[in-house]
Formats: structure tokens, sequence, C-alpha cells
């Protein structure tokens, strides 16, 4: 009977929690709710309206994507070049496992003819469950379970951001505004919410702990895994190509890369579908961050031009593909 | 598998199902299957270590106790601590002695170079190696009668809430529960859900909550200011604290749940007014373990001060080995040899100052005094547990107190914790020693409060949503596995 009225009360408390979740949705993080929306899009949307008019160039990454590639920029860019190009940003914060994605994308006819890739996919391939291990991600079933269990945080958060946004009531229509601009920016959002400094710019002479001036962060990609391999099939068989494109960093976050990662080069030497432009990444001024690791408007303006440009000179080295298959 | 996740549950759900539904006579050989499957979904291969345990330490008990000559009955407790500990030596210790003898030749000059073997570490073996040898010396002492079922005892070494990471049992304590036909009570499994709820939360909400930030800074001390290393130290206390007495507290929670009883292994240890009472507080089952087995046959305190020193020095090197095979494990442990060397020492000097000065006219006050300092003690010493290297640990330590360039929000974004965590962490330390408080000083209050319905369910469901919206379920180990 206990027992019962324990679970009974369990049940009630959840659905409290799950009604106020449903209800209120815009009280989670600008990120979290650009995260939804991307992967539903990726599920059932149409990120290219153009069909195959256009080029169609989708660049994936981390949130460095998510607020760094501008699509309206970098579209003005190439055809300034004489290119005519569709793109989107399909930068998701914290992801590292893009390939899921574009493999639906691929088999949904949804998927771009040349990906920009910030980085490459994971080292080794994920484990497949076995006897010993048949539940790989916590996470995900715990929020399977609980939808609403970041709630408290999120409130928190809103409840502090609100007060410099005008009051709870103007700065929830704000947030609910986010996703209507996101959809019109093609998937590109400016973080504002880790933006600490006035007119979201870094301090000039900031710096972090974490910055390592005199080491560089050289990207490289595991060729032997089966993601690897699989991806490549895929990418052949609908003539895609995976372009590596630079990151960015602060100007003292991490030392200068020279402009082609030789040993990158080496590695995708051969492949059809896989090849790299420019550096690993580009050094900016801290002006050009709104918090330690994301641009600012302005800096993100100027690096997509510069990616533009660095694909304008790319696409005009390489129209077509190795099978006479233009882009 | 750890406790925390949710591969954990539902083979926990599935044991205890089957457990409850089997006639009592099938419920030990299906327990001890169980836990085989679990300790193979650490690593596979070394259940053989398992049962290589289990038949040397059961064939040797049986030989010790039809052993009549007393030079026979030694020789074979030699031969089974011998292969006890030769194996975990072999697997726990070689290359780091072997590490430690190159450096040692080269520096000398000598052409030592003994190859490392890069052996796998089995989890928890200090664990079931300790608790092995203690069965093998209790039959020696003819304490306990040697087991004749080898299913039993090696279930005595295997059960899996213990396995991993203890409490380090006794075989005059776990054996006797192993027999057939046990019943539990609804009680008891309500008592041991409450203890695996409250210790899950002290792991996935506390402990998993601090680690990230603790690791960013000691994986490079050098670049914190003073008082980020003062903040980091002092959130590694809480965090082993709430990882290690975390995962005893859900052994014990899910052996009584299945009608089993455990050695109580964390007693409230910050609340301890000395660091010879920290031991009779922290990990228990490990301290007595060296108590029993170690510091008492050197003769204790029963001998001359010198000598008495060089036993405690003695048994805590030992004990910091026994954590890892580090030299910083080591120096943990001598710090705290030294600490209970200088509290022996000058314990009529400090009771005759107190006199002096008053102090015990404030009891209070003294109390809480010998708490905080006690507190910071084994927090200063938790630096050598923690840091990567002894040079590390210097130099957190002597930085610690410097103020250094610091401002609040260089906190933010340390090890991915933002405003909300930092709040939230204040406000979990604060809970934490308020139930820990209560524990220790209104233990009558608690007990009044638990019988209402009200309070009890409010504090269940206070942490059941607790671990769901503030649980860190990224599979973050316990410290103490890796022991």
């Amino acid at each position: 009977m206990a027992a019962g009225g324990f679970l009974l009360g369990f049940v009630l408390l959840w659905c409290c929690f799950y009604l106020f979740y449903k209800g209120f949705p815009y009280v989670r993080p600008g990120a979290d709710q650009v995260t939804e929306f991307k992967l539903r899009l990726v599920r059932e949307g149409h990120p290219f309206s153009s069909g195959h008019k256009r080029l169609r160039m989708m660049a994936f990454g981390d949130s460095k994507t998510l607020a760094g590639f501008v699509p309206d920029v970098f579209e003005r860019t190439m055809a300034l070049e004489g290119i005519a190009v569709e793109s989107y940003n399909l930068g998701l914060p914290g992801d590292v496992k893009y390939v899921s994605r574009l493999e639906t994308l691929i088999a949904r006819g949804e998927a771009p003819d040349v990906a920009l890739l910030s980085f490459a996919w994971p080292d080794t391939d994920e484990a497949k469950p076995d006897a010993f291990h048949f539940i790989a991600d916590d996470d995900v079933v715990m929020t399977r379970i609980f939808p609403f269990r970041r709630l408290p945080r999120d409130l928190f958060v809103f409840a502090g951001l609100a007060r410099a946004r005008g009051g709870a009531l103007a700065f929830y229509r704000e947030a609910e505004s986010i996703l209507r601009q996101v959809e019109t920016d093609r998937g590109y959002y400016f973080i504002s919410g880790q933006s600490h400094y006035p007119g979201d710019r870094l301090p000039d002479d900031y710096k972090d702990a974490d910055d390592t001036p005199a080491l560089a962060e050289v990207r490289h990609a595991a060729t032997n895994t089966e993601t690897f391999r699989r991806l490549s099939r895929e990418l052949a068989d609908h003539h895609i190509r995976c372009v590596f494109t630079p990151r960015y960093f602060r100007e003292g976050q991490r030392a200068p890369v020279p402009d082609s990662n030789t040993a990158l080069a080496a590695t995708l030497k051969g492949s059809a579908t896989f090849t790299q432009a420019g550096p690993d990444y580009y050094l900016y001024p801290n002006r050009y961050f709104s918090d330690t690791a994301h641009l600012n408007r302005e800096g993100a303006a100027i690096y997509t031009r510069q990616l533009g440009e660095l694909m304008a000179g790319w696409l005009r080295e390489n129209g077509k593909q190795s099978d006479g298959h233009a882009f | 598998m750890l406790f925390n996740t949710f591969q954990f549950l539902v083979f926990f759900v599935v044991v205890l199902t089957v457990f409850f539904a089997l006639p009592a006579r099938w419920r030990h050989p299906f327990l001890l299957a169980a836990s085989y499957y679990f300790y193979m979904c650490w690593s596979t291969g070394y259940i053989l270590v398992i049962w290589a345990i289990t038949l040397v330490d059961f064939a040797v008990g049986l030989l010790i106790e039809k052993s009549e000559t007393l030079l026979s009955r030694r020789l074979l407790l030699g031969g089974s601590i011998v292969c006890n500990f030769g194996l975990l030596f072999v697997l726990k210790y070689a290359d780091f002695f072997g590490a430690t003898l190159n450096s040692a030749g080269s520096r000398l000059g000598l052409p030592v170079h003994i190859p490392a073997l890069h052996l796998l570490l089995p989890v928890g073996i200090s664990f079931h190696t300790f608790q092995a040898v203690s069965y093998t010396i209790e039959v020696y002492r003819r304490r306990v009668p040697a087991e004749r079922d080898l299913m039993k005892y090696a279930l005595y070494v295997a059960i899996f809430p213990q396995m991993v990471a203890g409490p380090i049992e006794r075989p005059y304590n776990l054996l006797p529960q192993l027999d057939p036909g046990k019943r539990v009570s609804f009680e008891r499994f309500r008592s041991g859900l409450q203890t695996a709820l409250w210790g899950l939360f002290k792991k996935a909400v506390i402990a998993d909550l601090f680690s990230s930030a603790v690791a960013k800074v000691y994986a490079s001390p050098q670049r914190f200011p003073g008082p980020i290393l003062a903040i980091a130290t002092f959130l590694f206390s809480i965090q082993i604290y709430c990882d290690f007495s975390g995962y005893s507290d859900i052994a014990i929670g899910i052996a009584r749940m299945m009608g089993y009883d455990l050695m109580i292994n964390f007693r409230t240890p910050y609340f301890a007014r000395s660091i010879a009472e920290f031991w009779q507080r922290w990990h228990i089952s490990l301290s007595t373990w060296f108590r029993d087995y170690l510091y008492i046959p050197l003769g204790g305190n029963r001998v001359a001060a010198a000598r008495w020193y060089v036993n405690i020095v003695i048994v805590f090197l030992i004990s910091g080995l026994w954590h890892g095979a580090n030299w910083t494990f080591v120096l943990w442990g001598a710090v705290h040899g030294f600490y209970l060397i200088v509290g022996a020492a000058t314990s009529g000097l400090r009771g005759r100052l107190n006199l002096a000065l008053g102090v015990v006219n404030w009891p209070l006050l003294h109390r809480a005094a010998q708490t905080g300092v006690t507190f910071l003690l084994a927090t200063a010493a938790w630096v050598f547990f923690r840091a990567n290297s002894a040079r590390d640990a210097v130099y957190i330590l002597r930085h610690i107190a410097g103020a250094g360039q610091f401002h609040l929000t260089d906190l933010y974004g340390l090890g991915g914790l933002f405003r909300f965590e930092w709040v939230l962490a204040a406000l979990l330390v604060v809970v934490l020693f308020s139930v820990e408080w209560m524990i220790v000083a209104r233990p009558p209050l608690i007990l009044r409060l638990w019988s209402e319905r009200v309070f009890r369910w409010s504090a269940y469901y206070a942490c059941i949503f607790g671990i769901v919206c503030f649980g860190v379920f990224s599979q973050v180990q316990f410290i103490y596995f890796q022991f």
C-alpha cells in the first residue's frame, strides 16, 4: 500500500516536471534548442531549397562551426568569385559524431555536394553492444526517461540571464525568436549566453589558463577504422566530397600553423572523397571573440569570408571529381 | 560494470528477481554465476585470476586445518601469502619497482634494465587478494573453520556487491551468511535500498560533479593560482569521500537487499577529531585489516615508543603502496604516519596546553577546532594522493596558500563547471555536511524525523530527482576501482 502510494507520488512528480518542461520550452538554453532543431532537420527537414541548381555545401562541426560559419556571408563571397553556392551550417554544440548525421542526410537524399569538416571522425569505431556491454550511453537513456532532467539548471540560467534582458517575459520571447533566427540564418547561431564582456568582445589582453601559445593543435584522421571505410564508400557512391577546412582560435591560444598540414595530406592522399583545403586553423585577435572559444558576429563574418575565398580557390582547382562528375 | 550505470541497474533487477524466485539451495550457485558475469564485464580473461586465488586458498585452508604441526601450518600460510601477494606484485607492482630500479641504476651508472611487463591491472585485485588472505590467516589462527564447500568459498571471494572495491570482508562475518535458507525481510530490503540510494546520490551527484574541475586543476597545477589550487584540493577531499563511501554504501545497500550484511566502511570520517580517529572512520575494512594482520603482529603499541613509531610508519607506507603503484601514494601514507607519530608524541603536551589555556572550558569550540584541524590535515595529505607526481604535489602545497591573481569568475568554465554548477556544488557540500553532522551529533533527531512518512518520502523524492536532474551519467569510474 505504502509502496503504491510512493510510486503514485513519483509518477505525479514526473508528470509535473514534464508538463512544465513541455509548457515552457524556451527556458532551455539556445544551444539546446538549436541542437534539437538541427537534429529534427536532419531526420525530416530540407536544409537545401534550391534542389541541385546550385552547389550544395554543408559545414559540419561543433559549437565553433555553429558560431563561426555564416551561410549568407559564405554564399556572397563565393558569388563574388563567380560560383553559385547554397550552404548550410550543421554545427552542433559539443558534437564529435557528425558521421551518423551525414549518413542520414545521404539516405534521405538531402546530402550536400561538398561537406566542410572542422575535424575528423573519432579515432576508434564505436564499440558494438555485446553480452557484457549492452548499454552504451547512460546519459541518452536517462534523458529519454526524464526529458526534463536539465530543467533546474535551465531555469537557473534563464533566471540569471533574464535580469539583464528586460525581465523573464521579455527574455522568454527573445528566446522564442532564436529558432526563427537560426532557420533564417540557415544554422548559424551567435552564442551570446557565454559572453560576459561589453559589446560581446573579449578584452585584448585576455588570456586563458588553457592557452598553449607554443603548441599547435594539429588535425589527423584515422583511416583504419570501419567508420572511415563505410563513409568513404557512401560518399563515393553519391559523388560527395569532404573537405577539411580550417577551424579558428584566438591569437595566443595556439601556435601558428603552416598553410597546409602535410601529415594529414599524406594520410588522405589517394582518397577520392577526402581532401583538405588551407591550414588546420586561423588565428584571430581577441576582439573577434565573444567568449574564450567562439567568434562574435564580426569575427564570424571575417572567418566565413576567409573560408569562402579558400573554397572558391579550391573549387577552381577541383571543379570535377576524379570520375569526371561535375559538382 | 559500474554501479552508477543502467547496465548495472538492469543486471541487478534481473539478479534480484531470479534470486528471490529461486529455491534457497539454488540461490548461491546463481549468485556466484552472476558475480562471475559481473566481473567478466570488466575483464573477461582475468576471471582466471579470481579462480586461481579461490582454488589456492580453498585448498590451503583445508590443508592448514588438517595440519597438526605449527611448522606445516606456518609453511602453508606462508605459501598462500606468497601466492596471493606474488600475483598482486606481478600484476600491480612489477612495472613500478622495475622502473624504480632502472631509474636508480641509471643514476648510479649501473647497467640495470628491467623490462616492463605492461600488464593490464585486473579491477579490484587488491581488494579480493586481501579478502582471500584474511581467510587463510583466520583459518591459521583457528578463528574460523576451513570451508568445505567450494561454491560457498568461491562466493565469499567473489560476491559481486563488494568484489571490486570492498568492503574487504572477514570470513567470520561473511561466510556464515552464505548458508542456504537465509531469508530477507521487507525492512532489510527497504533499508538496503535507502543506503544504496544515498550512496548513488553521493557518487553520481556530488563526486562526479566535482571530478572534472579537480582533474583539470591537478592535470597541470602550475597554471592555476593558489585559491584555485585550494578550492580544487577541497573539492577532491569531498570527491574522494563521496566517491568511495558512495560506492561502499551502494555495495552495502544492494547486499542487504539480498540479505547479506557487509562491514561498515565509513563513519563520518570528516568529523573525526584527530588523525587517529580519522583512521577509525575512514575505509574501516582496510584499516582494520592492517590493524589485525600487520600492526598487531608487529607488536602494535605494546612495545617501546620508538618501535611503536616504526610500526606505524611500516603500516602506513604499505597502506599507501596498497592504494597504487606510485610514489605519490607512498608519500601519502608516510604523511599520515607522520601525523600519527606527531599526534602520539605531543598528546601529553597538547593536553597540558589545553588545560593551561582553558580550552577545556569551551568544549564545543574545542571539538570544532579539533575537527577543523583534522579535516585540514587530511585534506593536505590528499594532495599527494591525487597529484600526478610528487613534484606536482610539492608545487601545490607550496602555492596553495598563495594569493595569486584570482577572481571568482575564474572558476566559471573550470572543468565544465559554470555558475549553476558552482552554486550547486556549494549547496551539495552544505547538504552533505549537514546530514553527516546530524548523524554524528543528533542521531535521535534523525530517527524522529525519519519516522515521519512525509519527511522520509520527501527525502526519497529529493534524492531520486536529485540524481535524475544533477547526476553525471557519463560513466565516471569509481576512484578506488583502480586499486
